[in-house]
Order: structure tokens, then sequence, then C-alpha cells
């Protein structure tokens, strides 16, 4: 296991050196530059010109790239073209907060998919199984800009029970409490895409299971019907989910841009926009860098969980 | 996507002075040592007020404010020699006198109780390090000296020197710049007392100029002077300012104050739930089909801003090179339809560059009326082939120039004309604006109060020239424009140009929007353009 897990390590490295070629080569082909951000009629070409030639922008491709490289492999981001802040900095300031949204929408998502799933293939072809599957249908399909505004509507200005977004009040001391409050809504955005995709897994999963000999070996051993479904039944339905959960984890990590822009939730989706709209090469790469870490662990992850949860699967 | 941005540098609030001002020599605005000691014996009075706004701000660096909503975030802490107002005139600041004789040699003198909020003096050393930090070659700055004597036409100082001979400290409080040729006062004012922001000698002296970009202090300017004190900036948040008690006009009323950073949508939401007091002019703006709701809300009253941007149709002349051919496209294009139908009323339509509300709108051109047989004959009789398709450029990011700019495309359908419309994000557009790589383009250029902050977009000088346009005649106007200095024969010159735009069409504008400016009814004090000038009056009560 422990040699597997070191041997894909070391893949990682060449594969994330190729992920950061084709990024640099996209990410330079976009028209425009972050100096010709700098407009005003009273730029002389002679300053645009200077500008260029100081931050490097009229080097080779191939230059840019290495000098990039060498600075990243001293453990320098570099600094923001646009705002001139560290590149660490700025991506470090939003990590936690995507993670947190992140990691609060997967456990929510999965909270409402796995008993609704299990319910709804269970009671297959009744009319709760059609409920649910028609909620799951209606969960993937909602824009989330729109499932957003319409919470905000409803929780934020009529209710007036939740905030209208953020992720603190304003001046920041409110506690732990305060965070919980402004993390409802944008969680339940999230969460509701997630678990309507997740609970046509599960239910899948689970009928594939349901009709399985050993199931009907258990029962007829005297073992609670309970216990039948949620214990043995449900170990392995699950694992095909593990796979496509694993899977949601980049997503997630690479920033949901427009659910956090509905809520002003500062995360990575808003910086990767900005950075974007400013043409800010070092922030966009380093964003790029981090959501392909996020992809590639995430995957070695989904791995080992695999076997973890199923013994008759060997990694190594 | 992204929320409408203009990241042009935004001159409107950095820059200018009254043209009354360069008459009376300062005599303007007063601020006596007794009306600051008597504020400041009230101190804050407590109350924070929340600005909405919907692009956020990238940098602190007052050299470098290359956004609108960075020069808005950098100013609430940072005063200028002089500020613009909302009559586009000046009201004086740091500066309690700015003199000439001659035009070029302008005396300034410091406000007297001007400090740092740390107690510090502000002096003409902080001037001096400032401008001289501008014009260092290593240090990034939008900010463009030229005009000023020791400096190239970079702004910057030449290799070799490192003071700049324009420049001289009579004592603590008083000092002269000198221009290289003769100004009239607007130009001055716009380009030097309304827009240089300073930073504090006194912290950052042993800074290396060359790291002055990346110094800590950019990220977290504690050290400045203006009515409120930088506390955090919370990332993709808000900005939180706490009242700057050693305010040299008086101690604010309020005890802080915060820019909220939200979508345009949250934005009146937020207005309506009565967590922010108002919207920020120009980068707080509150979409048009949310005008009938916000003005039916009880917690807040709304009206319109004095100011506005037109926003323009630029042609790259030498893709379109016939006049007549783009005065037909103006003419085809039926304004009045956008200002109702979308802008729903609250709009003007104007030909040129300058919304009728500046004081060097020449209100003589009567903008062509939508005539579209007009129009096509103009096309036949320039030759037009109407089989060619005219690609028109528009930016993604603003839903009503967009809509507008389809309207605008189907008039032109409408007349028989091929059009293509291919829309980009913004950056994308300026690089094909800056590289003439367009045919028609949609861009919106903001102004100061000083008209060659428009006009100089369409000089072969500048790197900014849209049009791509290199007319000897208007080269000329437009220089003669900048160097006189007599303010009624500047008017005549920019006369000219503006009827030189009205017959040759560079450019047109395809509308100009009314901004609402909403205010709540627990903030008591002055909103819109005018806002920033005024925080320091501002109270909330409960």
């Amino acid at each position: 296991m422990l040699t597997y897990i070191v041997r894909r390590l070391l893949i990682f490295v060449p594969v994330l050196l190729g992920i950061t070629i084709i990024n640099f080569i996209i990410v330079n082909m976009a028209p425009g530059n972050p100096v010709d951000m700098y407009i005003d009629p009273n730029m002389s070409p002679e300053i645009i010109e200077a500008k260029k030639e100081a931050l490097g922008l009229n080097d080779p491709l191939i230059v840019q790239y290495v000098k990039w490289l060498g600075t990243l492999l001293t453990g320098d981001l570099g600094y923001s073209m646009s705002s001139y802040a560290p590149v660490a900095q700025l991506v470090g300031e939003r990590i936690m907060p995507t993670v947190t949204l992140g990691l609060a929408a997967l456990v929510l998502a999965l909270l409402i998919a796995v008993p609704l799933g299990i319910l709804s293939a269970l009671k297959q072809n009744t009319k709760i199984d059609y409920f649910v599957t028609g909620l799951s249908f209606i969960g993937t399909s909602i824009p989330n800009f729109f499932l957003g505004l319409a919470l905000i509507y409803i929780f934020a200005v009529n209710l007036g029970v939740l905030p209208t977004g953020g992720m603190q009040q304003l001046g920041g001391d409110g506690g732990m409490w305060d965070r919980v409050r402004h993390m409802i809504l944008p969680a339940i955005v999230l969460a509701t895409a997630i678990a309507g995709r997740k609970v046509r897994y599960v239910r899948a999963s689970m009928l594939d299971v349901l009709k399985q000999d050993y199931l009907r070996t258990a029962r007829s051993k005297g073992v609670h019907e309970f216990w039948v479904t949620n214990k043995h039944a449900l170990r392995n339905a699950l694992l095909p989910v593990i796979t496509v959960v694993g899977l949601e984890i980049p997503i997630l990590l690479g920033g949901a841009i427009i659910t956090e822009q509905i809520f002003q939730w500062p995360g990575i989706g808003q910086l990767t926009l900005q950075s974007m709209m400013s043409r800010d090469y070092p922030t966009i790469m380093a964003l790029n860098l981090i959501a392909a870490i996020a992809v590639l662990g995430a995957n070695l992850l989904t791995d080992i969980l695999y076997s973890a949860a199923d013994p008759r699967i060997k990694v190594g | 996507m992204r929320k409408h941005r203009k990241p042009f540098s935004a001159l409107l609030l950095t820059a200018a002075v009254a043209l009354t001002l360069s008459a009376c020599g300062g005599g303007g605005y007063t601020t006596t040592k007794e009306a600051s000691a008597d504020s400041s014996a009230a101190s804050s009075a407590g109350g924070t007020a929340v600005i909405g706004i919907v692009n956020p701000p990238t940098t602190f660096n007052p050299l470098n404010p290359n956004d609108t909503a960075s020069t808005q975030a950098i100013s609430v802490m940072n005063d200028s020699l002089s500020v613009l107002n909302d009559k586009l005139e000046f009201e004086l600041r740091l500066a309690d006198a700015i003199d000439t004789e001659d035009n070029r040699t302008f005396k300034i003198h410091l406000h007297d109780n001007a400090t740092w909020n740390d107690g510090t003096d502000f002096t003409t050393k902080d001037v001096e390090y400032t401008l001289n930090m501008i014009a260092n070659p290593s240090v990034t700055s939008n900010i463009n000296l030229s005009f000023i004597e020791g400096l190239n036409d970079s702004g910057k100082l030449d290799a070799g020197t490192s003071s700049i001979s324009g420049f001289k400290s009579l004592d603590d409080k008083t000092f002269t710049v000198t221009t290289k040729y003769p100004v009239e006062m607007t130009y001055f004012n716009d380009g030097f007392s309304g827009k240089v922001r300073f930073l504090p000698q006194h912290v950052l002296k042993d800074t290396p100029a060359e790291s002055l970009d990346t110094s800590p202090y950019m990220q977290n300017p504690t050290v400045t002077i203006g009515q409120f004190s930088f506390v955090k900036f919370a990332k993709d948040q808000y900005i939180q300012y706490k009242a700057n008690e050693s305010y040299y006009l008086g101690a604010p009323k309020l005890s802080g104050l915060y820019l909220k950073i939200m979508t345009a949508s949250n934005l009146v939401a937020q207005i309506q739930t009565g967590e922010v007091d108002t919207n920020m002019d120009r980068t707080g703006l509150i979409p048009v089909e949310d005008f009938e709701k916000v003005s039916n809300m009880t917690n807040v009253t709304s009206s319109f801003s004095p100011i506005s941007t037109p926003v323009s149709v630029m042609f790259n002349v030498q893709k379109m090179s016939d006049p007549k051919v783009r005065r037909a496209l103006e003419m085809a294009v039926n304004r009045q339809q956008i200002v109702d139908k979308l802008l729903k009323g609250n709009g003007e339509i104007v030909d040129g560059m300058l919304p009728s509300t500046h004081p060097f709108f020449d209100g003589s051109i009567e903008p062509y009326a939508y005539d579209p047989d007009g129009a096509k004959k103009l096309l036949e009789e320039a030759g037009w082939d109407f089989g060619q398709v005219i690609k028109f450029s528009v930016p993604v990011g603003n839903k009503v120039r967009e809509q507008a700019s389809e309207l605008m495309a189907a008039d032109w359908k409408a007349i028989g004309l091929q059009v293509e419309i291919q829309k980009f994000d913004f950056p994308t557009l300026l690089q094909k604006l800056v590289s003439n790589d367009y045919e028609v383009g949609v861009v919106t250029i903001p102004y100061t109060a000083d008209p060659s902050s428009v006009f100089n977009y369409f000089t072969p000088a500048s790197a900014m020239n849209f049009t791509g346009i290199d007319d000897p005649k208007l080269t000329a106007l437009i220089e003669k424009g900048a160097k006189e200095t007599d303010t009624e024969a500047r008017k005549e010159i920019y006369n000219q140009v503006q009827q030189y735009f009205h017959e040759n069409v560079p450019q047109f504008a395809m509308y100009v929007d009314k901004l609402m400016i909403v205010q709540s009814n627990t903030l008591k004090g002055k909103v819109g353009p005018d806002a920033l000038n005024n925080l320091y009056k501002w109270e909330k009560t409960e």
C-alpha cells in the first residue's frame, strides 16, 4: 500500500509539469495582457513597453515559463500582476473558505443523497421512488444562480433570518455561529446539485446489490431487515459512489465560481474570475496548479478509500 | 459572468479644478483652524455606514490606482491637494492655496493642520518623496506627470537624474511646481492637484524604489492622510475603515465605514434589508430593471446622479475610412428607442465624448436625428458595398450596453447592411482596440473635468488611440486645447474639436445613462458623486 502511494506520488511530478506547460500556453494565448489593462490616454507607448519589459512579458514564452518554474521551485508563486500582492498570500487567504464551504456542501449532500437513494431503491417503482427521483432531477437541473437568488430572496430579504452573503458579519468578530449562519445558504445551493446527482447513483447501485444472493442468505439466517439493508447491502452499494464522490472534490476545490459570486463567498472561484479578467498570469497559474493537485490528490484518495471499503480490491 | 467593470483609470474623482478657483486663486474653499478645532472637540459620535460596491478594488497603491473602485477605496483614506465635486468643480483639500502668475509656476501651500493619522506632520518632504517615486522608472504608476519640467515624455526621470527640476520646496508647507509650457488651471489640477495622492515619506523612505510596488504598505496602508483610516480588507467581502480622529478638516462624525463588495442583484437586496446605506457612484450600479423596485422602497430615497458617462461607438478609421459612411451608421441608429425602451427614459442622447453636464460640452451641436432613409442615401452616395460584412465588437459584462449594441446592429441591418456582432470579454476587446484590430467597437471612456482626458485618446501620440485616427488638423486642435491658458479660449478650441467629431464621426455616443443613487433614511449626508468628499460629515441615526 505504502509503495503504491509513493509510486503514485512520483507519477504526479511529470503529470503536473505537463499540466503547467499546457496551462501556461493556453493562458498566454488569450488575447490581452496585464499591461493593456493600464488604460489611460496619457500612457505613452514607451511606458507600456517599459512595463512589459519589466514584467518579462516580451520574453519568448519558453523563457517566461522557465522563469516561472524556477521561482516556483524555490517555493515562490510570484507577485500578482494586477494588485502586486504575493500570489501565495492571495491564494492562501481563499483556500480555507473554499475548502470549508466545499466540505460542508459535500457532507450535507451525502446526508441527503444516501438515505434518499436507499429509500428510493427499497421502494422501487412506488410513488416514493418517483417522488425521490423527481426531486433529484430538480436538484440537478435547477441553476445555481437561480436557486441562490431565490434563497436570498426568501430567507434573507423576506424572512430576514439569514444573511444575504459574505462569510462573516462586517468587522468579522461574530464567532463560530456567525460563520455557520453565513454558510447555510451557499452550502444548500451547492449541496442541492451534488445531492441530485448522487441520489441516482446510490439508488442504482443499491438496486444492483439488493438482487444479490448473499442478502437472501443473510435474511434466511435471521438477520434483521434493517441490518441487511444498512450493513450488508449498503457497504457494497457505496463502492461506486465513493468514486463519483471523489470526482466532486476537485470540482468543489476548483471553486464554485457562480455560487461564490452570488454569496460573496471569498473563495478560490472569485479569485479565479478576477485574475482571468485582469489577465493576471501568475495568479491564474497558481490557481491552475492547485486545481491540478486537487484532481490528482482526489483520485489517489478515491483509490485508497476504494481498497479500504472493499477488501477484494488490492492496490499496489 | 462578471459584473460590469470599467478598468479604465478612474480619473473622474481624482481630477480637475474649479474654473472659478483659477480666477480667484484659492478662495473657493476655506477651512479655518477654529472650525477644525470645533469639530475635533465634538469627535466621533459613533455609528457606522455601509457603501455597497459591485466592482472589487484591486489595489491600495495610491501611485497606481488602475481601476475606478481602487481609486475610490484609496480616496476614503488618502486626500489629494484638491478634490472634484459633483459639478465638476474643484474644492481645495490638502492644499489651502494654489496660485499661479504665469500659468507655468504653481505655488501650493499645504493645509497647516494636515498631519498623517499617526500624528506626523504632513510636509513638502512627503510631496517630494511621492513625486520622486511616481517619476522613478522602476516604480509602476499610471499617473503621468510628463507636463512637469524635468520629466521625460513618459513622465519619468531620465537615467542619471534623481530629482525633478520642476519641483521646489520653499518651506515645510509651501512648494512650487513648474510645467514645461503654460497650462490652464483646470489642466494643472486635472493632471496634478486632483490626481496625486501621497505616500508617507517617514514610513517608506527606507524602501528601495524597486520594491515599492510590492511593499507590504500597499496591502496594509495604515498610515494615511484622509477622512478615514484603513483597518482591514476582508478579500471579496468588505474594506473596513475607522474614523481618522486627527483629520485636518475635523474628525468624522461616524466611527467607522465599510465598502461592502457584492453582486448587483445582491446590492438591491441589501438596500432593501437595510444592510447597505448607499451605493457607490459608478462602481455600485443599480440595474435599470430594478429602478422601479428601488424607488418604491420605503426605507431609502433614490435620485439620479448628475454625472454619467457616454457609451461610445468607436470606428477604426483605417478600415471605416469614409466619414460619410460613419455618419450614415450614426444616423441609422434609433437612439431615442434605446433611451426610451432600454433605459426606460433615464438617459440622454449626445453626439460626442462629453455628456451635456460637462462644462466643456458644446451645446450648439444638434445630435444627428434617427434617419434610416437619409443614412441609406448617404451610404449609396459614398459607394458603400452593401455586401460587405461589418464586424461589430461588443464587450460583455454590462447587460444594458450589450442589449443596446444588439438594437443598434438591428437598426443597421434594417437599412440593408451586413453586420456581424462579435462579443468579447473586456481584456480581449481592449487588446483589439489598442491594436486597432476591429472595425466598429463599443467602449465606455470616463472623462474628468478637463476635456483633454477624453480627447487625448484621438492623437497618434497616445498608446490608446483606439480609432487609429491621425488627422493633423485634429491633432493640432487637441494640442492647442491642452496648451491654451485662457479658459474661454480653451472652450472655443474644444468646441471646434467637438464640431470635428460631429462632422467626421470617428466616434459617436450610443447613449448616456443616468445612474441611480440610493440613500437610506438613517444616513444623513451627501451621497452620489460627491459622497467620497463628504464622508467626514456623514451621520448615522438609528
